[in-house]
């Protein structure tokens, strides 16, 4: 971040952050896209230490049986609270501060499309961030009903639930027009000579994952601007007292809730897809099949939301078909995963730290991605509905699933982002540490789950009391890895410290990432580049 | 050029913009309209 942060290691390409400009205005002000990511990334940090505060306070809570800690409801707030602000705080704005800072390089673009609205869906989400923070010191404390927001828990709850649903509608109407300017970005402002089939695979799994939003987060309002009315209007839209169905609100919540998972993880695969062939070096397997793998998922996305609802009582033929559409998903996720192991076949592996955030990505996503299968089955699902098997299956689809993601992109690119490389050391000791503390936190889950124990309780019988232990123990383990990637590996990385890094630091890297210097100028490709006949060099 | 393309970015902006209000409006619609 140092083409934002105005370290100069004297290199010769200082004269290009001449007309960055400086103080609080470069801030608040920023139109740069390359600011703009870094704005986003910084605040999805915020986001995830607090979330992940949140999480250590759950597990503290539940490392014995008993209550310890906190009475049963503030144990709810933490649950809820923890979820809404990894999936709206962290990775959602984790993910669009990545797009800012990569697909306008990428494609060869000069900056975003819209770039006063780049700005204006940042600062968006201070004061959404700050309000969903302060429900916590709201009279009845913060929401409590689930990151699911389930009619009637939400009609029954405090105000902190309206200051909640104004922060979501802020945060989606954000996310709007991120992807607005996102779609309009990569339609409209590629280089000459960059057709869309020789788009990075990155930029095609965020150009999806932009038109997933445009179509779920609008259902999303929706659903919570009738909650509202049900609450304060005079409306009973989803209220059983007044004639209303809480399960409508399920349909319409999930609707938007399936998709929102993959809006959660095509990103990451693109960001593996960008680093298995650079630490391969080998063009990645199947290109478009991997286009066509993504545009599949995110289609099927849409019907399947009745796999989250098999327990309200649906009917059998409604239970077949939302299970077997689900089945259907695990085919273009299974390209995917074969191309990335046939990219690797064969090639010229190395194992920096954004390769070991890669290869774990794939291993461990892909457990989570068959414990999905075995969730998608009806009668199975029925079983294990709201038990720790599900908390332990969504946390190995998203925390080593897009967490992990996110990880190898940060080793990836921040010697792009910054000028200086990150301690190899220090990487490969954050990867271990989070690899093994991620498996014991969560690994156990499937035991209790499967042998009953239900979610979102402050407490449970002494069976359960041992591998809740563990699991404590391993969460501890991990928010301290966590905590050591944040004081020994950004924040030095952002001061400028390390040594230089060169304009391509990967050998098999490619792309016009590696065509500018490092630092990353604070203006890129103000004229369109020409690019030779594969699109990822630039010949003058 | 240049402003030939932020007219066309503007374009695209506006119907995306429009296709979500479309997509808000449509569901509240559904369900006052449909109910359950």
């Amino acid at each position: 971040m140092s083409a934002v942060l105005d370290h100069h290691h004297g290199h010769d390409h200082d004269h290009h952050d001449a007309h960055a400009p400086a103080g609080w205005r470069r801030w608040v002000y920023a139109t740069n896209h390359k600011d703009i990511g870094t704005l986003y990334m910084l605040f999805s940090l915020t986001m995830l230490m607090f979330g992940g505060l949140l999480a250590l306070g759950i597990r503290a809570e539940l490392f014995q049986p008993g209550l310890q800690f906190m009475n049963p409801e503030f144990f709810n707030q933490l649950t809820t609270m923890h979820g809404l602000i990894m999936v709206f705080g962290a990775i959602m704005p984790a993910f669009v501060g990545f797009a800012n800072w990569m697909i306008p390089i990428q494609i060869g673009a000069s900056d975003m499309a819209f770039a006063r609205m780049n700005n204006f869906s940042f600062w968006l989400l201070i004061p959404a961030g700050l309000m969903i923070g302060s429900t916590f010191f709201m009279p009845g404390g913060a929401p409590s009903g689930g990151w699911t927001i389930y009619a009637p828990l939400t009609l029954q709850m405090g105000p902190s639930m309206d200051v909640a649903i104004f922060a979501l509608h802020i945060m989606g109407a954000s996310s709007i027009m991120g992807s607005i300017n996102i779609i309009v970005t990569i339609l409209n402002m590629r280089a000459p000579g960059m057709p869309m089939m020789k788009m990075p695979m990155f930029c095609w799994t965020w150009l999806i994952t932009a038109f997933l939003l445009i179509a779920v987060m609008p259902v999303l309002a929706g659903a919570i601007t009738m909650t509202l009315t049900d609450r304060h209007f005079g409306t009973n839209f989803f209220n059983p007292a007044g004639g209303g169905d809480p399960v409508l609100f399920q349909h319409v919540f999930w609707f938007f809730g399936h998709p929102e998972v993959y809006i959660m993880i095509l990103p990451a695969f693109g960001i593996i897809s960008q680093v298995v062939p650079a630490f391969a070096r080998k063009k990645l397997f199947g290109y478009a099949s991997m286009v066509y793998a993504t545009s599949s998922i995110a289609i099927l996305s849409f019907i399947v939301w009745g796999h989250h609802m098999f327990s309200t009582g649906f009917p059998v033929t409604g239970q077949l078909f939302f299970m077997y559409a689900t089945m259907l998903i695990a085919v273009p996720t299974a390209v995917k995963i074969f191309n990335w192991i046939a990219t690797m076949w064969r090639g010229s592996m190395t194992f920096e730290t954004p390769m070991l955030f890669a290869v774990g990505f794939i291993f461990v996503f892909t457990m989570g991605g068959f414990t999905g299968l075995i969730c998608a089955m009806a009668p199975v699902d029925i079983q294990i509905q709201d038990t720790y098997y599900v908390v332990a299956h969504f946390h190995y689809v998203l925390v080593a699933g897009s967490l992990y993601a996110m990880f190898s992109g940060f080793y990836y690119w921040s010697p792009k982002w910054t000028g200086v490389m990150y301690s190899e050391t220090r990487g490969k000791i954050h990867f271990w540490w989070s690899l093994i503390s991620f498996n014991v936190t969560f690994f156990p889950m499937h035991f209790l789950g499967l042998a009953g124990m239900p979610r979102r309780y402050a407490d449970y019988p002494m069976q359960f009391a041992d591998f809740n232990a563990i699991a404590s123990v391993g969460a501890f383990l991990f928010g301290f890895a966590q905590l050591y990637f944040i004081v020994c590996i950004v924040i030095p990385v952002m001061r400028g410290k390390g040594a230089p890094a060169p304009q391509r630091p990967w050998e098999g890297a490619e792309g016009l990432e590696w065509e500018i210097p490092s630092p990353a100028p604070f203006h890129t490709f103000e004229n369109p580049p020409k690019l030779d006949e594969t699109a990822t060099r630039v010949l003058a | 050029m240049k402003e030939e393309r932020k007219r066309s970015n503007r374009r695209i902006g506006l119907t995306l913009g429009l296709v979500a209000a479309v997509f808000f409006l449509g569901i509240v619609a559904r369900v006052v309209v449909l109910g359950s």
